[in-house]
């Protein structure tokens, strides 16, 4: 369960970074409900190998809520907004995938947090440190949504590394909370585009005439 | 469980259920006085809950695992509703105003206003009750989830920029904050081998056998979370576009109720860094954060120019001070600048809504001559900002000198001069700036009262019972209150 572990965390950590570098957002989307359900059906996987059945029900709920019916109503936002690329970033993105590329690679070189966290979670603090990466680098409101989940699921791989799961109460209140972030997020932009004919948040002080 | 203790609890959340469910189907235009009603019921029922948990010593009541109700979240509760009533029976004056006005809004947006508002009041309900720190974090997410609505009811483009630029920061603080949740569960389990617990109680008897480093890394992310959304510095980029653009009854339901949510969580996770001997850790922490925000916040109030963002940096500035109280430990000052902050803001962004609609504008440079138009809300105005500055006699003034005790009494000289000095500027400030609202000339065509506010008392009467609560708390609190502050814990 450890190789599996370590090797799904790797690739939750590469799937970041090749978001962080696209710009077409339905292949954003895709890339990101892969690697939630990956999450999802590890959880799962733990959860049955230690007998958590709080873990193995958080594992469904986030494959099943996280992983196929949120890329599906962002998808559906996408096209309702009109938004295939992903235009807007703060820095050009082989300067982002080189900031991410050192940040990840310091993580694992140096490892700050020897004493405090074991080193099965390294993975997760990547994806922490990617998504936050990818939310703050782009101005288009659904890639902040995406950046913002990215870096949930980093999250949620943490809780799935400690040896005992999170309460299923607090896990599926949690989950619930996030779906309807993402639900209000994705009203927001709806209201956003309305007003001003698009999402680019940088540019929010000029509404329509 | 325990059925008359759980049926107590029960009954806090069933009139705000009812008022939510009456905001949806009961006709507009009775909306605000059937809301008010069941508010004002609800102070009652409060009361009759909360203040034996306040005055008497018995432990807290534990009704359901994870659901605890101590004094502190009693006095949050109570606190709570008082705030919300007052801001309840305001709005309807002000709604009323804007159906008359020539862009009435929206019937859904005056629906939507009072559903996020209770759903607002219930998630403070949530957090104060909360003896779990995953309960704690859905409870504070939630409440964010909830205001976003009040934030963007105006549907203008400033206001869709604050609503977005809100949800996110504060969702990726709050996203931190579950970080620092997950950490503090992992460190439990080193003290609770085979499960680990969540439990506030039982991480405050276990802390001491916790790792530190694991505890302290756990408490970073906590506070960067519950940080940013209690809005210190530096985290603090959403608070002044929030509570400016949102509709005056909205910003006073975020910085009068909503506020303080994230301080006590920051309070409760605080309680246990404490309990584990890691009180040095909060004070290198938190002490600074908030004597920076308190200074960062005086900075900007001298400078200002727009009443509202005048009013969310004062916010600030108070936040910035109940952050120095947790991390002296000092949960009596707290509580009391917590509630005579809560009171006294809100009363002040209950007279903001008056004066964005008697002036058409928010910029300061144009409020001009208030005691000509409306006498008594000038007096009130500068009643409140007095209060709201930690002007004897009010309440604050006590808390703020509490605090700056503390600090003087913990050896923090550096913390308590800058804190005082923030204070001060703060202070005059708000004075300046209060006096150039009331006094000179009114703008051409402002001169008089418009004809929509005719009720002039009962128009003021909300903000002149919050103040009235602050001064009481200044003058004379009976020996009773004290002892009770004295004995809180985290």
């Amino acid at each position: 369960m450890n190789t599996l572990d370590s090797l799904l965390g790797n690739l939750l950590l590469i799937s970041g970074m090749w978001m962080v570098g696209l710009s077409a957002i339905s292949t954003k989307l895709t890339l990101y409900a892969l690697q939630t359900v990956a999450v999802g059906v590890l959880a799962i996987l733990v959860g049955i190998a230690h007998h958590e059945t709080a873990l193995i029900m958080a594992g469904a709920g986030v494959l099943v809520l996280k992983g196929i019916a949120a890329p599906l109503y962002l998808s559906y936002l996408t096209h309702v907004v009109g938004c295939r690329k992903d235009v807007g970033s703060l820095l050009a993105s082989p300067l982002l995938l080189l900031v991410c590329a050192a940040a990840v690679g310091g993580l694992y070189l140096f490892h700050p947090f020897r004493a405090s966290v074991p080193p099965g979670a390294l993975p997760a603090i990547g994806v922490i440190l990617v998504g936050m990466i990818l939310m703050v680098s782009r101005r288009l409101a659904i890639s902040q949504i995406i950046g913002f989940l990215v870096l949930e699921n980093g999250m949620f791989y943490f809780t799935v590394t400690i040896p005992h799961s999170l309460p299923l109460l607090v896990e599926l209140g949690v989950l619930l909370d996030i779906m309807a972030g993402t639900m209000i997020a994705g009203v927001l932009t709806f209201q956003i585009s309305d007003s001003f004919e698009h999402i680019d948040i940088l540019r929010l002080n000029h509404p329509r005439k | 469980m325990n059925i008359p203790q759980a049926l107590h609890v029960l009954a806090l959340g069933l009139l705000p259920l009812i008022a939510g469910a009456a905001a949806v189907k009961v006709r507009v235009d009775m909306l605000a006085r059937v809301t008010a009603r069941m508010l004002w019921l609800q102070c009652v029922v409060a009361s009759y809950v909360c203040i034996p948990v306040i005055f008497e010593h018995h432990a807290p009541v534990h009704p359901w695992p994870g659901i605890a109700l101590d004094p502190t979240a009693a006095i949050f509760i109570l606190l709570t509703t008082i705030v919300t009533a007052a801001v309840v029976e305001h709005s309807s004056g002000y709604f009323a105003r804007e159906l008359l006005g020539g862009t009435p809004p929206n019937p859904r947006v005056i629906r939507e206003f009072y559903l996020c508002t209770m759903a607002v009041m219930l998630c403070m309900y949530g957090i104060a009750i909360a003896d779990n720190l995953g309960y704690l974090w859905i409870a504070v997410e939630a409440s964010t989830l909830a205001s976003a609505p009040l934030v963007y009811s105006t549907r203008s483009g400033p206001s869709l920029e604050a609503a977005w630029k809100y949800l996110i920061i504060c969702s990726v603080g709050i996203a931190f904050a579950f970080f620092g949740t997950a950490l503090v569960f992992a460190a439990s389990q080193h003290a609770l081998p085979q499960v680990g617990s969540l439990s506030l109680a039982v991480l405050t008897r276990t802390a001491a056998q916790m790792p530190p480093a694991l505890l302290r890394f756990g408490y970073v992310f906590l506070l960067l979370g519950y940080g940013t959304k209690a809005g210190l510095f530096p985290l603090q980029f959403w608070q002044p576009d929030a509570y400016s653009e949102s509709p005056a009854p909205g910003a006073a339901m975020l910085a009068g109720a909503l506020g303080n949510g994230a301080m006590l969580a920051l309070l409760r996770v605080s309680g246990i860094m404490l309990a584990a001997g890691q009180g040095s850790f909060v004070r290198v922490t938190l002490l600074p954060m908030g004597v920076l925000t308190t200074a960062v916040a005086a900075l900007f109030l001298v400078r200002q120019r727009d009443a509202g963002r005048m009013l969310a940096y004062s916010s600030m500035e108070n936040m910035g001070i109940m952050a120095v109280a947790i991390s002296l430990g000092s949960v009596g000052g707290f509580c009391l600048q917590a509630i005579c902050h809560s009171v006294t803001k809100t009363a002040l962004f209950l007279l903001y809504v008056d004066t964005k609609q008697i002036y058409g504008t928010t910029r300061l440079e144009r409020l001009r001559g208030l005691i000509t138009i409306s006498p008594v809300r000038a007096v009130v105005l500068l009643a409140g900002i007095a209060a709201v500055a930690g002007t004897p006699p009010f309440g604050s003034f006590l808390s703020e000198w509490h605090i700056l005790a503390a600090s003087v009494a913990a050896h923090e000289p550096i913390a308590a001069g800058v804190l005082l000095v923030s204070i001060t500027c703060g202070f005059i400030a708000l004075s300046i700036h209060a006096c150039g609202i009331v006094f000179g000339d009114p703008p051409a065509g402002r001169e008089i009262l418009p004809q929509q506010f005719a009720r002039r008392w009962r128009g003021v009467a909300a903000p002149i019972l919050l103040l009235l609560i602050a001064l009481w708390f200044g003058i004379l609190v009976p020996t009773s209150v004290v002892s009770a502050f004295a004995r809180l814990s985290p």
